[in-house]
């Protein structure tokens, strides 16, 4: 098949990648079957010569951006999607997930074509096709009648709330609006985690909000800090686009016209993971000796970052100005006994922190040197940190992410050019959302479902029974819970009741008795959670209706446009809240419950903007000078309109978003803390570790029993693969690609086992079982298993433990202890099918 | 290293391996002379029909698909599919030099690491009674090589 050319008239329409943290800027392209545009650039719509061969770097449309679609009006239309030029993929560069948006769209004549397209009710414990109007009257009784009966604690949801695909200002806006103001629950759980928090209260508590470098930074630092963050998989075009760049001397020039007779080093590149990563590599096959691979026992990284300090402090390489003029002296005195460890000796504390982390003392005083060290003139080092899920997942997430953040400020690392001390981020961002009703720290939701909690359970856009912790036993319990209801609505010769509210009314009753759930769902596809739903309501996906987002590396506010209708009668997840909103208060209004009924009101809206601009009014006045906006709202764009999205592109605005007190202009942020922090009094706010005591009860047990639970497991991303595969398994020729969950086993272990690579292995402990594809190579260490987190077809968090962060909540992913069997039998084909080259080396 | 160039490179016979290519019809392209194999664990870089750079690798086993008496020959397009820079043979892999996008020869070109979004398009080869191994058609078209493209 030829690529098909789009002609002059084809609608262009702006849009930034569904997928990563980064964002990358892309144009999508439809126009009918059966036109074509021509090779000249006069003849396409690129406006690029396509009768030469491009030269390398140049436009890169390829096979994977282009497929064919069909809308409500029953037109076929090509679609492409190619890489456009933003501050962020500059030379449209782009990673390969981004590169397969035009196989992502849906089409019925391709697997796409898989997804929910109309809403689904369980009627005879089968899911059938229905009206929006019966769903959503179905889902709005059982709403009422649980709140009235049990409370709105009974209500729980598990939802999005992030940028990019699905989420955005508009979906998260809506969602919260339903669940905090309307229903009123504090039962809601973040799609990647049991419980309603922030990943980097750590961090932002200490008035650092954790976006606040841009992506200049990456091109102009003399240290690049990767911590927890395998960012070559995972933040793909920020390493090929401008940390690479930045490793091959080609921001020199940037960077001397930045910074005038500053030393400009080449730059140094320290990775924290246990794991040789494919991030390693990449900056190791090019320059081995500027790269410093830090490899810390699993749960120990709070000990490193910590003895990282007390080095900075001891050898005077801190920022005394930070210290003394822009941090709070009232909390120095916690971080310095208990973080610093300062009453003793730094001998003592290095030992110690060797011993715990197995990080060599060698090691340890290099990398501090190489984060803080000055530069020749005394200039003070400029060290960009990101940092991700290894820090975050990590055990004593608050502690953890406190101690990354505090290392950087102490060397002063934030506010200046080439600095700052982020998150990498997984996906992007679009935040804003009424307060959450519940206590900090919050309650772990998905323990009160186990455990037999709550009557409704709403699943929003996520996909627990792969991505919660523990997701074995959770998927059990919400089985069993959904079909113990299912079981309890029926007569006793199996007729259900008819109408919306006859069944209704009886699903209520049979809540009141024994500890059924009612489950539904808000989803793209029939999702393995979605399988057990009693109703499915069909959302809208990416392209499908307008939507803004930041980007997480420079915050950066594009309006992500429509291209294609949703399938059959799919509507946005804001749509789905707003009408079941709609349809709640009209219930309470002709029960005579007006308080109730008010709670619900002003969901009106009918375009997306108009949610867009409800969320904007939410913030903070931003009518404020450049010190003023430290402390708004990372996200804080109100003011901004989609007319001003559209008028700006591809640029975007960086937010926070400030409307200039005199002139009442909108101006961004491209760089945050260099004033203020985030505080009251616009001072940093420190925090002192807790002492190291070992691991938590839930690892520790497993430790008891080396024997039976021989090895570390740790968790994280592929290249190919995004989040639990939802759109890439309905992708033939990326599914092709990572067809099995995977692990990789170090062979000193794999040996003894008599695992090669290829072979198909079970990874077990008390949590639960994961049947995977052994890839054998030294990327992990002896003694731990790296598993992909999500696959389509399996899981690594079945074997999740239950400990979760008393400060936070937040669970401790990546690591547990189990145990590896080999697979009996023949497994010649899937051997065949899988590479046996590590995926770390490029040489 | 040795190259052999397409004896008929440009005008309408290239333009009809291109359209043939371009249908997936691999195998009806006009032939590239690619030369002896090259020796066990080692490539050898030589034009395809249109000029583009593509690489031949000898395989250090029996592969799927692999040609010569051994069915340890493979050749690729050597155009990255992610920007189009050529691919380096480095031992076991092909590694594009620009963003490091890495591709396994003996998994039919799968792009195993890094930004490409598909492996490269692998070229059928013809090996000769007398061990001349000739490229005979190509699974699509090269990075960056449209319909019309000369």
């Amino acid at each position: 098949m030829s690529l098909p050319i789009p002609p002059k008239g084809a609608t262009a329409t702006e849009t930034v990648c569904q997928f990563c943290n980064v964002g990358c800027g892309y144009t999508a392209y439809t126009w009918p079957v059966g036109e074509e545009g021509g090779p000249a650039p006069t003849d396409n719509a690129f406006g690029v010569d396509l009768r030469a061969p491009q030269p390398a770097l140049g436009f890169p449309y390829g096979p994977t951006m282009a497929d064919t679609i069909e809308g409500r009006d029953g037109v076929r239309r090509h679609v492409a999607i190619v890489p456009a030029v933003s501050d962020v993929n500059r030379n449209r560069d782009h990673s390969a997930r981004g590169a397969i948006a035009a196989k992502t769209t849906y089409d019925r004549r391709r697997r796409t074509g898989e997804r929910l397209t109309h809403p689904l009710l369980r009627v005879g414990d089968a899911l059938v096709r229905v009206t929006w109007e019966e769903a959503l009257d179905v889902v709005a009784r059982v709403l009422v009648g649980v709140r009235d009966a049990h409370g709105a604690d009974a209500i729980c949801a598990k939802a999005f709330d992030h940028g990019g695909g699905g989420g955005g200002f508009e979906n998260n806006w809506a969602v919260g609006k339903l669940l905090f103001t309307g229903i009123g629950t504090q039962n809601v759980g973040i799609h990647n985690r049991p419980a309603y928090n922030s990943e980097v209260w750590g961090s932002r508590d200490r008035g650092l909000h954790e976006l606040h470098s841009t992506m200049e930074d990456v091109r102009l630092c003399d240290t690049l800090v990767l911590w927890g963050a395998n960012s070559y998989e995972t933040a793909t075009v920020l390493v090929t686009e401008h940390a690479l760049p930045n490793f091959q001397g080609l921001t020199a020039a940037e960077k001397r016209a930045a910074f005038g007779a500053e030393e400009v080093p080449p730059l140094r590149v320290v990775v924290v993971d246990p794991r040789r990563t494919a991030t390693v590599g990449a900056f190791a096959s090019l320059d081995a000796d500027r790269v410093l691979h830090l490899r810390p026992a699993p749960g120990t990284d709070v000990v490193l970052a910590d003895a990282l300090a007390r080095i900075v402090w001891d050898r005077r390489w801190h920022d005394p100005g930070m210290v003394r003029d822009r941090s709070d002296a009232a909390t120095w005195k916690d971080y310095a006994d208990r973080s610093l460890r300062l009453g003793e000796p730094l001998g003592k504390v290095l030992d110690e922190a060797a011993r715990t982390t197995g990080i060599p003392k060698v090691e340890l005083l290099r990398a501090a040197e190489w984060m803080s060290g000055p530069k020749r003139g005394k200039a003070r080092r400029r060290t960009l940190t990101l940092y991700e899920k290894g820090v975050i997942w990590n055990q004593r997430n608050y502690d953890t992410v406190a101690a990354v953040a505090q290392l950087s400020v102490l060397g002063g690392h934030v506010g200046r050019p080439g600095t700052g001390c982020s998150r990498q981020g997984g996906h992007q961002e679009g935040y804003v959302r009424p307060g959450y009703p519940g206590p900090r720290p919050p309650p772990n939701v998905d323990q009160h479902l186990v455990d037999g909690g709550g009557k409704v359970l709403w699943v929003m856009g996520t996909n627990p029974y792969l991505t919660t912790p523990r997701a074995q036993q959770y998927r059990r319990a919400i089985h069993r819970r959904t079909v113990a209801l299912t079981g309890g609505v029926g007569a006793e010769r199996g007729g259900e009741p008819a109408t919306p509210e006859a069944r209704a009314a009886a699903i209520v009753a049979a809540l009141a008795q024994g500890d059924g759930l009612f489950l539904v769902i808000s989803e793209l596809y029939l999702t393995d959670t979605a399988r057990d739903a009693h109703v499915v309501l069909p959302a809208a996906g990416w392209g499908e209706a307008d939507l803004t987002s930041i980007n997480c590396n420079s915050r950066l506010l594009r309006l992500y446009g429509a291209f294609m209708d949703p399938p059959g009668a799919a509507i946005p997840d804001w749509e789905i809240c707003a009408r079941t909103a709609r349809r709640v208060e009209a219930l309470y209004l002709a029960a005579g419950k007006r308080d109730d009924a008010a709670r619900f009101a002003g969901f009106d809206w009918t375009t997306a903007e108009q949610v867009f601009l409800e969320g904007g009014a939410a913030f903070p006045d931003n009518r404020v000078d450049e010190a003023g906006a430290e402390q708004l709202p990372v996200e804080t764009y109100t003011g901004v309109t989609y007319a001003k999205l559209r008028e700006v592109g591809q640029t975007g605005i960086q937010t926070p978003v400030r409307r200039d007190p005199a002139t009442g202009e909108i101006v961004g942020t491209k760089r945050r803390f260099g004033l203020r922090f985030g505080t009251p009094d616009g001072k940093f706010r420190w925090h002192g570790s807790d002492p190291w005591s070992g691991w938590p009860e839930p690892v520790a047990r497993y430790l008891q029993e080396p024997a039976r639970w021989p090895f570390w497991l740790t968790t994280g991303r592929t290249q190919r693969l995004w989040q639990t595969g939802y759109h890439d398994q309905r992708v033939p020729e990326r599914i092709a690609e990572e067809e099995l969950p995977f692990v990789e086993l170090h062979p000193d272990d794999a040996r003894p086992l008599g695992v090669a690579t290829g072979d198909l292995v079970e990874v077990w402990n008390e949590e639960g079982n994961l049947v995977a594809q052994a890839r054998v190579f030294d990327g992990p260490p002896p003694g731990l298993v790296f598993a992909l987190q999500f696959h389509p077809g399996g899981t690594a968090n079945d074997l999740t433990s239950a400990y979760t962060d008393p400060k936070t909540t937040i669970p401790w992913y990546k690591g547990t202890r189990v145990a590896v069997r080999k697979l009996d039998g023949d497994v010649s084909e899937a051997r065949d099918r899988v590479s046996r080259l590590a995926t770390h080396t490029f040489r | 290293m040795s190259v052999t160039r397409r004896e008929l490179l440009g005008g309408a016979a290239v333009g009809a391996a291109w359209a043939l290519a371009l249908e997936g019809e691999a195998g009806a392209a006009e032939s590239v002379v690619v030369g002896a194999a090259p020796g066990v664990g080692e490539a050898r870089v030589f034009a395809w029909a249109d000029g583009s750079p593509a690489v031949l690798v000898r395989l250090p086993r029996r592969v799927p698909g692999g040609a010569g008496p051994g069915g340890d020959l493979v050749a690729y397009s050597a155009l990255c599919t992610h920007l189009g820079c050529v691919v380096e043979a480095r031992g076991e892999r092909l590694v594009c030099p620009c963003h490091l996008s890495v591709f396994d020869p003996a998994l039919g070109g799968r792009c195993v690491q890094g930004p490409a979004p598909i492996g490269l398009p692998r070229i059928e080869l013809s090996v000769a009674s007398d061990g001349t191994v000739r490229a005979v058609g190509i699974e699509r078209a090269p990075w960056g090589r449209h319909e019309g493209a000369a």
